[in-house]
């Protein structure tokens, strides 16, 4: 019953799709790490970056400018999220600043769907080609060549400066022991704007990602994004870049794959939600992390 | 703005079933400090249930609406099982979770009317008389009063002074003898009880449910009705959801941009009110308190 080939076939779709959530779960790791912040609203980040590609690619036409748009406009997004809802809020319970983040989220969202209309809106990029290739009977969506090596390649990228720059390393001072590493001479907030400008940055190009893979952006595209990328910072472990990429392969993955041999169970949404709550409960440190 | 009867009827409907609700997020998460974002789904879980019992096995109202606040409990009890392994935010998206999931097992399955909804929900009846209009919202907040009653007589009792224990320290309360598993249990139970009472009375009061009725979103809207009337309050939830309900209604216009509204409530609120305009510790009330203390007191 399970055929090389549909396995194969399962594998590509599921590495694409499993990209997109890693590449919007790569800012949502770092702020945890940081701030020990769910930040939902950086599914509305990723939302605005789409939107952003999307008017600079439709008003000037030019690729360039559109990649510009999906980092820069989501950067400032990110900055003033984290000026305005979490630094004020860093002492108060943990679920506080979360509920600030979904009602932000949520307000974006219905924003921009009542600014640019509900409905998805038709985004080609030219000169990525559409037809699929077929490669010994599995058929590859150009835009997945797109999309997996651009995912990969921000995660090392972003890897590398964690562990190589003078940043990176004041971030990590400051996940170890925020106190300390103030006092060793560490500019908490700018280390802090700096992180969320890089997370942001990554979700942005994740809406646009999402747009080479689909063809349309929505207002709602951030929906599923919000509280998938939740999953997979969770398998992942809390924190980690690496296991952000590895989660939300995993994640994409598993989810092609249950659902076309489970699908008749449950939607595909819901697996990723019965893993959540399943791993919450018997890993809270996730698939690869240590207990503390 | 056009003011039926009709429509006074409908609102004050509504308003008295969202109280509901909000009064057993007030009591789970405002009483006992177990964050719950996902109330709606136990508002489903209690439409659902008696949409079924009402349409499939014609059984009355009057004993739909018992039912539902009892599967409402048990569900709630299995989500306080669940609660007792986890705090503040793991617990928070592990209820919205819950909620994503209830909503995808309503879509799927035939029995709760999957994407086309249940219709034809019949309004509670009195010896041949129908309730309905003016009589259902007094129904329901004859319901409300009742919910309100036993929710200020589980405070007043031993569960009231164990919940808001296990709020302030969960360790502590463990070491004085008070079962905090237990508890945690109970708050997520008769808070969920409370949306499952609420989601009875909007099913018949409608007559038509589907799974989108229940979904994330409406637990944000009850959550903004607990924040903004204060979360910890009988009083607040009823103000609570008054407002929310009415600000829309009052601005014709802003319909469109209701979620935007709710939202930016939430946010407001938190930032300034925290507590609520009715909450136990709102500026509101401390204020009068003052006053009143300075009356008697004298200028100590």
């Amino acid at each position: 019953m399970v055929s090389t080939e549909a396995l194969l076939q399962h594998l590509v779709s599921g590495l694409t799709v499993g990209s997109i959530y890693a590449a919007t779960a790569l800012g949502l790791t770092i702020v945890y790490g940081l701030l020990k912040v769910l930040h939902i609203a950086h599914a509305a980040v990723y939302v605005i970056g789409g939107y952003a590609a999307y008017i600079a690619y439709t008003s000037t036409g030019s690729i360039v400018l559109a990649v510009a748009a999906a980092a820069v406009v989501p950067a400032v997004a990110g900055v003033v999220l984290a000026r305005i809802l979490y630094m004020p809020m860093l002492e108060k319970p943990r679920h506080i600043p979360l509920m600030l983040s979904i009602a932000a989220f949520l307000l974006i969202e219905e924003l921009i769907a009542n600014i640019f209309g509900h409905h998805p809106k038709g985004f080609h990029i030219e000169g990525v080609p559409t037809d699929p290739i077929d490669i010994g009977g599995i058929t590859i969506r150009p835009s997945s060549l797109i999309v997996v090596p651009v995912t990969v390649l921000a995660t090392i990228a972003l890897w590398v400066a964690y562990n190589r720059t003078k940043m990176g390393i004041a971030s990590q001072a400051l996940v170890q022991d925020m106190e300390v590493a103030q006092a060793l001479g560490v500019n908490m907030p700018f280390i802090v704007y700096v992180n969320f400008a890089i997370g942001s940055i990554l979700a942005g190009i994740a809406g646009l990602l999402y747009a080479v893979h689909y063809g349309s952006i929505s207002p709602y595209m951030g929906d599923v994004v919000a509280y998938k990328a939740l999953v997979v910072i969770v398998l992942g472990g809390f924190g980690s870049i690496m296991g952000a990429l590895v989660g939300g392969l995993i994640l994409g993955v598993a989810e092609e794959v249950l659902t076309s041999y489970l699908g008749y169970i449950l939607p595909r949404e819901a697996y990723a939600f019965i893993v959540l709550i399943l791993l919450l409960i018997l890993r809270p440190q996730g698939l690869f992390g240590r207990a503390e | 703005m056009p003011i039926s009867p009709g429509y006074l009827a409908t609102l004050s409907t509504v308003v008295a079933s969202y109280a509901i609700a909000t009064l057993g997020l007030n009591i789970t998460m405002g009483r006992a400090g177990q964050v719950n974002l996902g109330q709606a789904a136990f508002v489903g879980v209690g439409a659902m249930t008696s949409a079924i019992l009402a349409t499939r096995y014609d059984l009355p109202f009057w004993l739909c609406l018992p039912i539902a606040a009892l599967i409402s409990f048990a569900i709630g009890s299995l989500i306080g099982v669940v609660s007792i392994r986890l705090r503040h935010d793991f617990l928070a998206i592990t209820t919205i979770g819950f909620n994503f999931i209830v909503i995808y097992v309503f879509l799927y399955y035939e029995v709760f009317g999957a994407s086309y909804g249940i219709a034809g929900i019949p309004k509670p009846s009195i010896m041949g008389f129908k309730l309905r209009g003016f009589w259902y919202a007094g129904l329901s907040w004859a319901i409300l009063g009742l919910a309100a009653l036993l929710a200020r007589y589980l405070d007043k009792s031993w569960m009231g002074i164990a919940f808001e224990s296990i709020r302030e320290d969960e360790e502590v309360s463990e070491s004085i003898g008070i079962s905090v598993r237990k508890f945690k249990i109970l708050a997520f139970a008769v808070g969920a009880m409370y949306g499952g009472i609420a989601g009875s009375l909007l099913a018949h009061f409608k007559g038509y449910i589907v799974y989108s009725d229940f979904s994330f979103p409406y637990s944000i809207m009850i959550l903004s009705m607990s924040i903004v009337g204060g979360i910890d309050t009988i009083s607040g939830a009823i103000a609570g959801s008054l407002i929310v309900i009415m600000l829309p209604e009052i601005f014709r216009p802003l319909m469109e941009y209701r979620m935007v509204i709710y939202s930016a409530l939430i946010i407001l609120m938190l930032f300034l009110r925290p507590e609520g305009l009715l909450g136990r510790r709102s500026i509101v009330l401390e204020k009068v308190r003052a006053i009143l203390v300075e009356g008697t007191r004298g200028e100590s």
